[in-house]
């Protein structure tokens, strides 16, 4: 055995994960060489002087004790409040910077997708207006049309639909001309009653949009369905 | 006790330390305190070992056995509880020098260590000497040992500790730290290569 093999395969020798025979072929090389037992007795000593024990105090064992006990609800109070300061602590700085530099860009493709959703029609009178130029599958899209001058009319429009004795509705499609009047295209779905229908055609025809004027080839969709009949007047 | 550390960790009674741990996930109170005090010294020496520190020690064997509380109910049993204990104080261990390892953005260097300063050569161990010299040759020669474990790279430091101080095979220190065999001899080797190193600057000879 050389010096070289002794040094490199001292830590085996030192854990006893030798065969016998490879021991004793250790054994034989240090009696003879006075290096290879110098070294072997400075990680006998370090080996020595790192084994050295430490006992719990008694204080620590105690509360420790009465924590996993769980009487000691001070104790258990401070554990708490020591581990959310553990959490804290132990964020890596990096990773809340990262996260932190990230956060506009996330918070800009949020609204980003929030616009694709078009606002609901706040007024709620069911003008929904669609873009011939889409695809007929496509949904209507709410243009932020106001009725002003003619508001009357529709109102008066949909009283006459409520007073209805009966469940009835109607679905018809008008365009919108570019001063801004409504021009009955279609009916998409008669209703049971011609009052009804009159009403609505005479509403629209007498209606003015004045923040559809300039709109080119647009169409507005009426639709309105009572479903809970009643005995009226 | 004596019951219970015979049956821990050995195969001849491994029923025994079944019937254990049934009274342990049922909530005895007797038999955490046995576990805590069958282990509280070696979970504490583990972790001075490991940190170096007292204050953080105390913590971790605190939340050592809190775990062990909390989580003896998901325990499966296919180590042995000693085992079990060793890995959940390294990985706690290992949390807490992670964070100091950030924070330390420069190497403290004791005061107390004269072999750097030429004003006071280290006394060498071979010269005759009178015990009391020796004595604090030696306790000078363990505060710089302690201090070169503490700047180990933690997963040397941890299969240096456990096998040089806790006496663990390289299996069991395998099966704690979750590395290969080969690994854990590789981290032990120079572990010990960098102590021997830090002895023999500190006797001022040569390393072979």
């Amino acid at each position: 055995m050389t010096c070289r093999d002794f040094v490199k395969n001292i830590h085996a020798f030192l854990d006893a994960r030798l065969s016998a025979r490879e021991m004793a072929t250790f054994d034989s090389h240090m009696q003879s060489c006075s290096r290879c037992r110098r070294v072997y007795h400075q990680y006998v000593q370090i080996q020595q002087m790192v084994v050295e024990r430490s006992h719990l105090p008694g204080a620590s064992s105690k509360a420790i004790l009465r924590q996993m006990h769980g009487k000691d609800w001070k104790a258990l109070w401070s554990r708490l409040c020591d581990r959310v300061w553990t959490w804290i602590r132990d964020l890596d700085r990096r990773l809340v910077y990262l996260r932190a530099s990230t956060a506009p860009f996330a918070l800009g493709l949020f609204l980003i997708l929030l616009a694709q959703f078009a606002p609901a029609d706040t007024e709620r009178l069911a003008f929904m207006a669609i873009e011939p130029q889409l695809p007929s599958h496509s949904l209507p899209r709410v243009l932020n049309v106001e009725v002003r001058q003619k508001q009357p009319e529709f109102d008066a429009m949909l009283q006459t639909a409520w007073r209805l004795p009966y469940e009835d509705s109607l679905s018809l499609v008008a365009e919108v001309q570019p001063e801004g009047r409504l021009q009955v295209e279609g009916i998409l779905e008669y209703p049971k009653s011609n009052d009804l229908l009159n009403a609505v055609r005479a509403a629209l025809n007498t209606s003015y949009l004045e923040k559809a004027a300039g709109l080119s080839n647009s169409v507005l969709i009426f639709s309105f369905q009572k479903i809970d009949v009643y005995e009226g007047n | 006790m004596d019951g219970f550390s015979r049956s821990i960790g050995t195969e001849e009674t491994f029923e025994q330390a079944d019937s254990f741990l049934e009274r342990l996930r049922a909530g005895d109170e007797s038999a955490f305190s046995e576990v805590f005090h069958l282990y509280r010294d070696m979970v504490y020496t583990l972790a001075v070992k490991l940190l170096a520190d007292k204050a953080e020690s105390l913590d971790v064997t605190q939340e050592v056995f809190l775990t062990l509380f909390r989580k003896i109910k998901s325990f499966r049993g296919d180590c042995s509880l000693k085992t079990w204990l060793y890995r959940v104080a390294v990985n706690q261990a290992a949390n807490r020098n992670r964070w100091w390892k950030r924070r330390q953005n420069h190497r403290v260097i004791s005061l107390d260590l004269p072999h750097s300063s030429a004003d006071h050569p280290p006394p060498s161990p071979r010269s005759p000497a009178p015990s009391a010299a020796r004595n604090y040759l030696s306790g000078e020669m363990r505060r710089a040992l302690t201090q070169e474990l503490k700047q180990l790279p933690f997963d040397q430091r941890v299969a240096v500790v456990l096998r040089d101080v806790e006496g663990l095979t390289y299996e069991e220190i395998a099966e704690v730290t979750g590395a290969t065999l080969g690994t854990v001899k590789s981290r032990i080797g120079r572990g010990r290569d960098r102590l021997r190193e830090a002895l023999v600057d500190f006797q001022g000879g040569e390393f072979l």
